[in-house]
């Protein structure tokens, strides 16, 4: 009897690390297709409340995780640019020629008043350095059959403490995902809008995320021309193209 | 309004690269075509900003009058011409003063408190101000040449060497101008050079010649992040006031965010030497995020005419109330003369390009008119 139990232990624990084993091999997948060497995009930002809705726009390139430059085109914002050196961000405002670093904490905050955040916006999902990752069952997300893993934060820089995704068995990509706080509060929402065959892999090109903490409010976030591996500039990362 | 040969320079440029045979107007509605920084555009934005308020300036004695109304209309332009290498841009304003509003301006001329990038028609007027008055200022009007990533930049253009949100020592050259709701920082006539030393250092000549070399603002600075630190060294030269400076600055991230800024003044006439340093924090929580700032002014007001006195504190709350509402508040205020500013404003998008405002101003201390005060609305169009 004692080691019939010895062994239900071991299979449990057999079972446990197959499931661990699995939810790895599915986030390496999405890492695949949603972390990036060098890319370049244009976006628009839709801002809802209720039925009024605003929109910005803007152009973006993106070094892996750590380096990105987005410029904002909209008239209200037009020639506002981001820099964000790994965990550093300036921003620089063309109207009083200012370069200002932002402090880590507002990387949490809305950007330019929508529901992505910085770190939503500019940050490679290289899930697997940041998450470990739990297969918690199947799922189905708008006829398409999906795994739903839980990531939980290994690192402080993790952008959220914990997440759920719906990822597509297919193609690998979180069709809906819900981020959480560390006190277990539901912050937000996010659901892929649109899927988009770039090259070899498949990508959201337009997400829709919903903040939890505000009243009937929603941005979704469209990416256009998405292009992947493209040669830019190391100096496009710098200061200086934030004055050029 | 006093123009340089540097910003009418930087004016020849505008017009030289906007006539350009690949010129593009851009359409707000396609954002890349007007970012590209690969080929030549030009680019023409601005605002309309409508602003009426009632005011009430006195000793707080209500009942012996002192209220009055006024209206502004404001027209802002931003042109910015790129070609290869080159870029020339512009920002100039006019602005229509009715009532109070023309009357506080002409108050501000008459006691030398303009600032010094704008000018007035009509240039005389009777007793009491004019009903009317036409404002115009060139905010910046500059030509900067790039060579690889070394810079060259001339024309009326904002130097800008802040961490704060309000002062900095440092920055020899940008004068503010308090007279709106939010404060504005003003350009200077100037050449500037710029190397840049990795991705985030630079080091940064300024040149202000004015009329007379001898009497101009010279700085050179370097800076660079450092340990996570953002930091810069400088030194610089004021021919007018015959002194040379020395001077610090840093803005550090440990969660919120932490920054100071220091200024020796060394005169040449041997007298000792004086300091001037500001120090602050921001931080955000929820939907809100705070600022507080301190300023040390130990030169007086041959250092600094704008806050003569030794202690200052700067304060600023802002409330994300929404993704289309912001309410902020803040205040300046004069520790040792014992006066200030507050001001709450409540902007609302009420629709694309479109800002609503709502605001209450208030000052006190400083002189005969010992309380002050405005109730307003602002509607600012974009485009």
């Amino acid at each position: 009897m004692k080691h019939f139990g010895l062994l239900l232990a071991l299979a449990t624990l057999a079972a446990a690390a197959g499931a661990a084993q699995s939810a790895d091999e599915i986030l390496a997948k999405v890492d695949e297709n949603m972390s990036f060497g060098d890319m370049r995009y244009t976006g628009r930002m839709e801002i809802t409340i209720g039925g009024e809705t605003r929109y910005k726009t803007m152009k973006a390139v993106a070094q892996g995780s750590d380096k990105a430059f987005v410029e904002f085109t909209n008239p209200e914002d037009r020639g506002t640019r981001y820099l964000k050196l790994d965990k550093d961000l300036w921003i620089y405002f063309p109207k009083e020629q200012d370069t200002v670093k932002i402090s880590g904490h507002l990387l949490k905050e809305g950007m330019m008043g929508s529901d992505v955040s910085y770190e939503d916006a500019l940050e490679s999902k290289d899930f697997h350095a940041k998450y470990d990752a739990t297969l918690k069952g199947k799922d189905n997300v708008d006829g398409r059959d999906c795994y739903v893993v839980q990531l939980d934060a290994k690192v402080p820089t993790a952008a959220y403490d914990r997440r759920l995704m719906w990822i597509d068995v297919e193609r690998y990509v979180v069709l809906k995902e819900e981020m959480y706080a560390k006190s277990g509060k539901l912050i937000k929402t996010s659901a892929a809008l649109e899927v988009q065959r770039v090259g070899e892999r498949w990508y959201p090109s337009r997400t829709e995320f919903v903040s939890k903490l505000r009243n009937n409010t929603k941005t979704v976030f469209a990416m256009s021309t998405i292009e992947f591996n493209v040669a830019l500039d190391p100096r496009q990362f710098t200061m200086a193209a934030l004055t050029k | 309004m006093r123009t340089s040969g540097l910003a009418l320079f930087a004016a020849l440029a505008l017009l030289s690269l906007a006539a350009g045979p690949a010129a593009a107007q851009s359409s707000p509605e396609d954002g890349a075509q007007a970012a590209s920084q690969d080929s030549s555009s030009l680019t023409i934005g601005g605002s309309v900003l409508e602003q009426a308020y009632s005011s009430y300036s006195g000793s707080g004695d209500f009942a012996a009058g002192g209220f009055g109304y006024g209206s502004s209309t404001t027209l802002g332009l931003n042109l910015d011409a790129k070609g290869q290498g080159a870029r020339a841009s512009a920002s100039l304003e006019t602005a229509v003063l009715d009532g109070a509003a023309a009357q506080t301006a002409w108050l501000e001329i008459q006691n030398g408190q303009v600032p010094t990038d704008e000018s007035f028609v009509p240039a005389s007027a009777p007793a009491g101000g004019p009903d009317l008055l036409v404002a115009a200022r060139i905010r910046t009007l500059y030509v900067k040449l790039d060579e690889g990533w070394v810079s060259l930049t001339a024309g009326r253009q904002v130097v800008n060497y802040e961490r704060g949100a309000l002062w900095s020592p440092t920055d020899i050259f940008t004068a503010l101008d308090l007279t709106g709701l939010s404060p504005v920082r003003l350009g200077s006539d100037a050449l500037r050079l710029t190397f840049p030393l990795g991705p985030t250092g630079a080091a940064d000549l300024v040149a202000a010649p004015g009329t007379a070399p001898e009497q101009g603002l010279y700085s050179a600075r370097l800076s660079g992040l450092v340990l996570g630190v953002d930091g810069a060294l400088s030194a610089a030269r004021d021919g007018a006031a015959r002194t040379t400076y020395v001077g610090a600055d840093f803005k550090a991230d440990l969660e919120a965010g932490f920054y100071g800024d220091f200024s020796y003044a060394l005169p040449d006439t041997g007298a000792a030497g004086s300091y001037r340093a500001a120090g602050g924090a921001d931080w955000s929580f929820g939907d809100f995020i705070v600022a507080a700032e301190y300023y040390y002014n130990g030169g007086g007001a041959g250092a600094d005419p704008l806050f003569p006195d030794s202690h200052n504190l700067y304060g600023d709350l802002i409330w994300q109330a929404s993704e289309f509402l912001d309410v902020s508040g803040s205040v300046i205020w004069d520790l040792s003369g014992r006066s200030g500013t507050g001001t709450i404003l409540a902007s609302y998008s009420v629709a694309q390009g479109a800002t609503l405002g709502v605001y209450g101003k208030a000052s006190w201390g400083g002189g005969a008119a010992a309380v002050g005060g405005q109730l307003g609305a602002t509607l600012e169009v974009s485009f």
